[in-house]
């Protein structure tokens, strides 16, 4: 086990290579330059070349990416062109938005979407079931942004009940001193309850939106699987000995039919990535995602190439975790 | 068995969460690089703080003025900062501020500026000639000390020609404390204009020293407001400078909020937890003018867009041909379908509001003598021509690849056959600046109120180099030079306002473009918003903003 835990680390190595060199090329190959994006319409032929040669850009590509390529060795992603501050500074500022985001949105997936795929599975072809499965459906088909847009309209604008966009209030925001970054987390740090409490309301509407994807499809899987474990000799059984339903449910039925739905909870959590990125700008979160979007837009290369760097490393890592969660839901995969 | 489940469920979370946690833990959390770190910032608003907030599409990329050339960057630093001169109200006239008046030699090579007194900077400097000098030395000389890793100062090599040995400004030296003179290399006429530029506004000599290259993260000027802290991608906080030399703030604290969608911004302001939102959709307009709780300003247009010829290509090198499209277009159709009311047709490549633009009779709109004007230039009707427009929208273009098909539709109409070609922003410009065009779409947003900053940059015979042409028509016009660098070393208005004119009757007949549009850039409001006035150039100090209760 701890072989395979190693050697899939290992593989960590070709895998960002890879996706570097990959990333380097395409950002290469887009159009203009972080010159021409730094100084805009009004720049002169000389300042371009003043800052082409003091970025480096002057030189051929391979030399470049080799550049690159040893300084990533050191761990040290390069200084963003735009805002002249480390990118992993940049990083560790916006990567906590996005972690609360996307863990807050997979905990109401995972605990939506499990109950409305067991409850549609044990009341097979009830009116639950196919209520569960018309909203699932519903969820599937509707993209984040014009939820976003809904939900803003009605119950923050019409009733008042939310802000609209941002992780705080302007004066919560203002008030909580920066230590982790996680703004739930320095808020509790502060001894502000008001501020932790403001934040998390805040999180409400953005991880709902971003959530209704991944609940749907495991609110589908779940009950798919569930039927057919359901289905099986010993959950007949079960029920022929009397158990009653919760525990054959629950106990006997649930954990047979957990792997093809961990499957899918492993696999969306790389679009829960992606999906932030729309619900950040819409949301006006300050993450990960917006970021990598604003880099792209000003040709800030150290910036795209380091954020992509951190948002693979945590695809393969989920990735890993999620196959190591197997071994536990059931005994019978071995990676040795 | 279920709580099991629940359990290792909540194992997964965690440990994502704390993998997570670690990729992002190579960073210092708190390091004093960081904006704001160092700034007070325990307790927002306190009871009965007044805070202004406003809604915008981006966050700025520094906050030393000198070292930018975005808006949103400007927008923030126009706060904390002053300007020798400031533009005043809803013109680009020039008035005192830092500076309450400057006063030229004979030959206009000298400029002696008189300094308000008893000024001190957000530190605690006092602002004297000395700082004045600090400011422009580092901007002027590549080998300033306190010029740091980094810092291109490309509006000031943009503006006054370069640095060194090129820049127009030779020296600045110190007369005594409330006296500067600044000695010019050859005469600048829009030297006035150019020192009311946001990116030209004085800061601390001390903080420049103190902070280093770190300063554009911890800005100190003489401006209304005092910069608080910046949490990047989120907001800009700044609170009142209640020393200020002017009208001190009406409001306690100004909140720079970033909301990247447009409607959400909108959203935000009819909720009332913002109080100003720009970069609004012409779309969203007629919305914001029939809600009573929001009023809408207008910039007046500081732009044009425009269609040039290239005019080193045939059949666009006869005069007849380009005046012929002059009169096949409708403008005054493509604003109404594209701005509603926030556009006017143009006649001239200056915009309305500016010193010096002319009211000359325009082109008619006249699809028969447009095409008697092909006959009779030998048009070949039988070719098809590329028209350029570039792939994403621009200040003055909302939508360039809808308005270049009302173009081609409207030459259709006389027998002309175009096709529409795009390319991205970045290499349409290097393209369009190459010449590589015969018809394109290409707009200016000007810098300095300044009728030079558009004839000159956009149409003068020594701004067609390939390569780097701001003049994409190739129009090389010996008449005009001559006028525009007469205007260029004429430092009073009444004469460059009628050498101007002359200058836009040539282009005029030349007619090297079809000027289409001048834009006005609207910003939304809540209606307890009092005392704005927006600039041309969009840029507002918001000392003089309050909000009635």
């Amino acid at each position: 086990m701890t072989q395979y835990v190693l050697r899939r680390l290992l593989l960590l190595v070709p895998t960002l290579f890879g996706i570097l060199f990959v990333v380097f090329l395409s950002l290469h190959l887009i159009p203009g330059d972080p010159a021409t994006a730094l100084l805009g319409q009004h720049a002169t032929p000389e300042s371009i070349a003043a800052i082409r040669q003091r970025l480096g850009l002057d030189k051929p590509l391979p030399v470049q990416f080799l550049y690159y390529l040893e300084s990533v060795a050191r761990l040290d992603l390069g200084d963003s062109i735009v805002t002249r501050t480390p990118v992993l500074v940049e990083l560790g500022q916006r990567l906590p938005v996005t972690i609360t985001l996307t863990v807050l949105s997979m905990i109401i997936a995972v605990v939506g979407g499990m109950a409305l795929g067991i409850a549609a599975a044990v009341r097979r072809a009830s009116i639950v079931d196919y209520l569960g499965m018309s909203v699932a459906l519903l969820g599937v088909s509707m993209p984040i942004f014009w939820l976003a847009l809904l939900m803003i309209y009605y119950l923050a604008v019409q009733l008042h009940w939310f802000e609209p966009t941002g992780i705080a209030s302007v004066q919560y925001l203002t008030a909580v001193p920066k230590v982790t970054n996680f703004f739930l987390i320095d808020s509790l740090l502060a001894g502000n309850t008001a501020a932790f409490w403001n934040g998390l309301w805040h999180m409400v509407m953005p991880s709902v939106a971003l959530a209704t994807i991944p609940m749907a499809l495991i609110a589908r899987i779940t009950r798919s699987s569930m039927l057919e474990v359901m289905g099986n000799d010993y959950v007949r059984t079960a029920y022929a000995k009397g158990l009653p339903g919760r525990i054959v449910v629950w106990r006997h039925a649930l954990k047979n039919a957990l792997l093809p739905v961990i499957t899918v909870i492993g696999l969306q959590f790389g679009s829960l990535l992606s999906g932030a990125v729309i619900t950040e700008s819409v949301f006006a979160l300050p993450g990960l995602g917006r970021y990598i979007v604003a880099a792209i837009y000003n040709r800030d290369y150290p910036a795209v190439q380091g954020a992509v760097l951190v948002f693979a490393f945590l695809f393969v890592i989920l990735n890993l975790l999620v196959d190591l969660l197997y071994t536990v839901v059931d005994p019978r995969i071995r990676y040795d | 068995m279920a709580r099991r489940t629940s359990v290792w469920l909540g194992v997964l979370l965690t440990a994502a969460m704390l993998v997570l946690a670690a990729c992002g833990g190579g960073a210092p959390s708190s390091s004093s690089s960081e904006p704001g770190s160092e700034a007070v910032s325990e307790g927002g608003p306190q009871q009965g703080q007044v805070t202004l907030v406003w809604g915008r599409g981006g966050d700025s990329v520094g906050l030393d003025p000198a070292n930018v050339t975005d808006g949103e960057s400007l927008k923030v630093t126009t706060q904390i900062f002053d300007t020798l001169l400031q533009f005043q109200g809803d013109t680009t006239n020039v008035g005192p501020g830092l500076a309450t008046g400057c006063e030229p030699n004979q030959d206009a090579t000298e400029w002696t500026c008189t300094l308000r007194e008893g000024v001190k900077f957000q530190d605690g400097t006092p602002f004297n000639a000395e700082a004045v000098k600090f400011n422009f030395d580092r901007w002027m000389n590549t080998k300033n000390p306190y010029r740091y890793e980094g810092e291109e100062f490309g509006y000031y090599a943009y503006m006054f020609g370069g640095f060194d040995d090129k820049s127009v400004i030779k020296s600045v030296d110190v007369i005594d404390d409330t006296h500067v003179k600044f000695t010019l290399r050859n005469p600048l006429a829009p030297f006035l204009q150019n020192l009311a530029m946001a990116p030209f506004a004085i800061a601390s000599p001390t903080a420049i020293q103190k902070w280093g290259a770190d300063f554009f993260k911890n800005p100190v000027g003489t401006g209304p407001f005092k910069f608080v802290r910046w949490d990047k991608d989120s907001q800009i906080v700044l609170e009142r400078n209640d020393d200020y030399w002017g009208e001190p703030a009406k409001v306690d604290q100004l909140v720079f909020r970033v909301i990247p969608d447009n409607s959400e911004r909108l959203l935000e302001l009819q909720s009332g937890t913002i109080q100003f939102a720009d970069g609004i959709s012409p779309s969203d307009v007629p919305t914001i003018k029939s809600d009573p709780n929001l009023q809408l300003f207008l910039r007046p247009a500081n732009d044009v867009g425009y269609l040039a010829f290239n005019v080193e290509k045939a059949p666009f090198n006869d005069k007849k041909v380009r005046q012929a499209f002059n009169m096949a277009i409708d403008k005054k159709a493509i604003v109404d379908a594209f701005y509603g009311d926030l556009g006017e047709p143009a006649n001239t490549p200056l915009p309305p509001k500016m010193w010096g633009h002319s009211n000359l009779q325009d082109y008619p709109y006249d699809p028969e003598q447009a095409k008697q004007l092909l006959q009779e230039a030998h048009f070949d009707f039988s070719k098809t021509y590329e028209l350029w427009a570039m792939s994403n929208p621009r200040p003055y273009f909302p939508e360039p690849t809808k308005i270049a098909e009302a173009i081609a539709q409207d030459l259709s109409k006389i027998g002309v056959k175009v096709k529409i070609v795009t390319y991205d922003w970045d290499t349409y410009l290097a393209k369009t600046e190459n010449g590589e065009h015969a018809l394109a779409l290409m707009g200016w947003i000007g810098d300095n109120g300044d009728p030079d900053n558009f004839l000159y940059v956009l149409l003068d015979k020594d701004n067609a180099t390939k390569g780097s042409a701001g003049n994409i028509a190739f129009y090389r016009s010996d008449p005009l030079h001559e006028l525009l660098i007469k205007a260029q070393q004429t430092p009073d208005q009444a004469t460059r306002t009628q050498l101007y004119e002359q200058a836009q009757q040539i282009i005029h007949e030349d007619a090297p473009w079809v000027p289409l549009v001048y834009a006005e850039d609207p910003v939304a409001a809540s209606a307890k918003v009092q005392g704005y006035v927006a600039s041309p150039l969009g840029l507002e100090q918001l000392n003089k903003v309050s909000l009635a209760k």
